[in-house]
């Protein structure tokens, strides 16, 4: 049973880890193509126009990458852990299903979108429509299945009298504080790393070429591309940091236990300290190097840095979340300080001394930093997860109860994650296929 | 109970077709590849695979009482169609994003043979599902019915004009 548990764990996350990339990249790249088809039409500008239909075209490559490991998550959710459905499913069965509506809605105007770049009985703005029908589709999706992980986190909208379900309220299971918050702290966080990571391609492309050719025509188009990602990614950031304030309150007050978990925070305390560095040394203390911002653990809960905030002696043992989500925490928290930093130095640097934009150590700082936001999103979802550990439905169904009992699963469990490296690998080889492409084109904007 | 039927059968009908087509220009394509659109569907593509997902999604969430019993029924057919649909998704990218060459290969028979071989598990998983459906009659979330239906119609309403347009000039 410890065999199977383990193979489907890795199996989830794996897919999960996987999907998204994919999701990232999904959700931000149909904004930054209608952005950019949007200043191309203000400004009858054709290379922006040109520079939309490229990344249109890897948008739509990494869509269908991203249906097929959704697909298999989707299966997985109900096929694998059927007991989050059979307990759950009469209050979050609909957003499963009203996700079907925006499914349909992203990929029929996707295909529209695609194949109507040259029609000339397409006006512009109608193209641009239904580009902004793509973000539409892509993003109500993703809220709703936020929406279901938010109710996993903290199941509402029911009352359970005699065993039995009753004033099943679903529309306050949709919309619920975990959603919600999730949500509007998980989009930012995606328009930060692919936006970051984007700009790194473009950085990096100015990082290879001569000092001296940096001023041509063509490399002006790429520093008023980095330009506006950054800018993009700097508005993303500084919501991001909004809502992760929204996110530490949320959890110090609805789950308690994974912030608990997050800041090794062992006893109920006030004036709680945030821990950096150090790891659980199993026996209730912390080992390694690290050290403590006194009171700013009280002050992220709740505002005030005498709050009490509670311990992780509150929870029995057994329904503790792993304590190596405190590492993840620490380095998610690292690279997000690295990035407080870079972003708004490009702007400095844009404003004060605009011709430092082409010294290489700084050009290469930028494509240095610009897988973090990945990492970043990587890290926050493993520590949602990981940190509603042992419960699939928190306080209802154990990550154990909600797996199949009738299949073992270790077979998928290798062959998935195989297949998923092909498919990484292929779509990396597409995309490089599509770059060459464009290169090799008469006024390519690459 | 009827509309839950509607459902689930309506979007894998309209697959099934879609898929077919899909097989058998996956077949045609072996003769020699066309260079125009390069023998094979593409702006549609996505829109078939998602009517797949609509109908399974419909079934599963329509009989969430029932869904381990209905797991345990579709587990091996419908994961190994997903390993098929993988395959063929990987060989899709490759043949037609990432090979330079118009040839005809060993990759292009699997990719073709993909098809079979998931249409078949997904025969499989379609007839498991309805004999468990019709023998066992399990109980439905009605419930979601009458607030799903307005919108789809709603959300078909809004995709018809534009799904007419792709197949017509696909």
């Amino acid at each position: 049973m410890e065999h199977t548990l383990t193979a489907a764990r890795v199996l989830m996350g794996d897919s999960l880890g996987f999907h998204i990339i994919f999701v990232l990249f999904g959700l931000t790249l149909p904004v930054l193509v209608v952005w950019f088809e949007y200043m191309a039409i203000r400004r009858k500008d054709s290379k922006l126009r040109d520079v939309a239909k490229f990344w249109s075209k890897i948008m739509a490559l990494l869509v269908i990458t991203g249906v097929l490991s959704g697909t298999v998550i989707a299966l997985q959710m109900s096929l694998v852990w059927p007991g989050i459905l059979k307990f759950g499913g009469e209050v979050i069965g609909l957003p499963f299903m009203l996700e079907t509506y925006f499914f349909l809605i992203e990929a029929v105007f996707l295909a529209l979108y695609m194949s109507t770049w040259e029609n000339k009985r397409v006006s512009a703005w109608l193209h641009w429509f239904f580009g902004i029908m793509i973000v539409l589709g892509s993003t109500g999706s993703a809220y709703v299945i936020t929406s279901i992980n938010g109710w996993m986190n903290l199941p509402t909208g029911f009352d359970i009298i005699d065993g039995k379900f009753a004033n099943v309220d679903v529309l306050a299971a949709m919309f619920s504080t975990p959603a919600l918050v999730t949500f509007v702290h998980s989009m930012p966080g995606y328009y930060v790393a692919a936006g970051l990571f984007i700009t790194g391609l473009y950085t990096w492309r100015l990082f290879k070429t001569r000092k001296s050719e940096l001023g041509s025509a063509k490399h002006k188009l790429d520093y008023f591309i980095v330009q506006k990602l950054m800018l993009f990614t700097a508005v993303a950031l500084v919501f991001s940091a909004i809502t992760a304030d929204l996110t530490g309150k949320y959890l110090a007050q609805n789950e308690p236990e994974k912030l608990a978990a997050l800041e090794l925070n062992y006893e109920t305390r006030s004036n709680a300290p945030l821990l950096i560095g150090g790891v659980a040394d199993g026996n209730g203390g912390v080992m390694g190097p690290y050290f403590e911002i006194p009171s700013a653990l009280s002050l992220l809960a709740c505002n005030t840095p005498g709050c009490t905030v509670e311990g992780l002696s509150e929870t029995a043992k057994d329904l503790q979340p792993p304590l190596y989500i405190h590492t993840f925490f620490d380095i998610k928290m690292t690279l997000i300080t690295i990035l407080a930093v870079v972003v708004p130095l490009y702007f400095i640097v844009r404003w004060k001394r605009p011709e430092l934009l082409r010294n290489k150590l700084l050009l290469g700082g930028f494509v240095a930093v610009s897988w973090f936001g990945l990492a970043i999103v990587e890290l926050g979802w493993m520590m949602t997860e990981i940190g509603r550990q042992p419960w699939a439905v928190r306080g209802y169904v154990t990550t154990a109860e909600a797996l199949t009992k009738t299949h073992d699963v270790s077979t998928f469990g290798y062959l998935f994650p195989a297949a998923y490296v092909v498919l990484f690998l292929v779509t990396y080889l597409a995309i490089r296929q599509l770059i060459k492409q464009e290169k090799a084109k008469k006024g390519a904007v690459l | 109970m009827l509309w839950a039927y509607i459902l689930i059968y309506v979007p894998i009908l309209l697959f099934v077709v879609a898929f077919l087509y899909e097989t058998y220009l996956s077949f045609l394509r072996l003769k020699g590849p066309k260079k125009e659109k390069r023998g094979y569907v593409d702006a549609t593509w996505e829109v078939t695979h998602t009517l797949l997902v609509f109908g399974v999604v419909m079934l599963l969430m329509l009989f969430t009482k029932s869904i381990d019993r209905i797991a345990e029924v579709i587990f091996i057919s419908t994961f190994w169609a997903a390993v098929f649909l993988g395959l063929r998704g990987a060989l899709y990218i490759y043949i037609f994003y990432v090979r330079k060459k118009p040839t005809i290969n060993w990759m292009d028979w699997a990719f073709a043979l993909s098809h079979v071989f998931a249409a078949l598990l997904l025969v499989v998983t379609a007839l498991s599902a309805s004999w468990l459906l019709i023998t066992e009659k399990p109980e439905a979330n009605l419930q979601f019915i009458p607030v799903f239906l307005p919108g789809l119609a709603l959300i078909l309403a809004v995709i018809a004009l534009p799904i007419m347009s792709l197949y017509k000039n696909k």
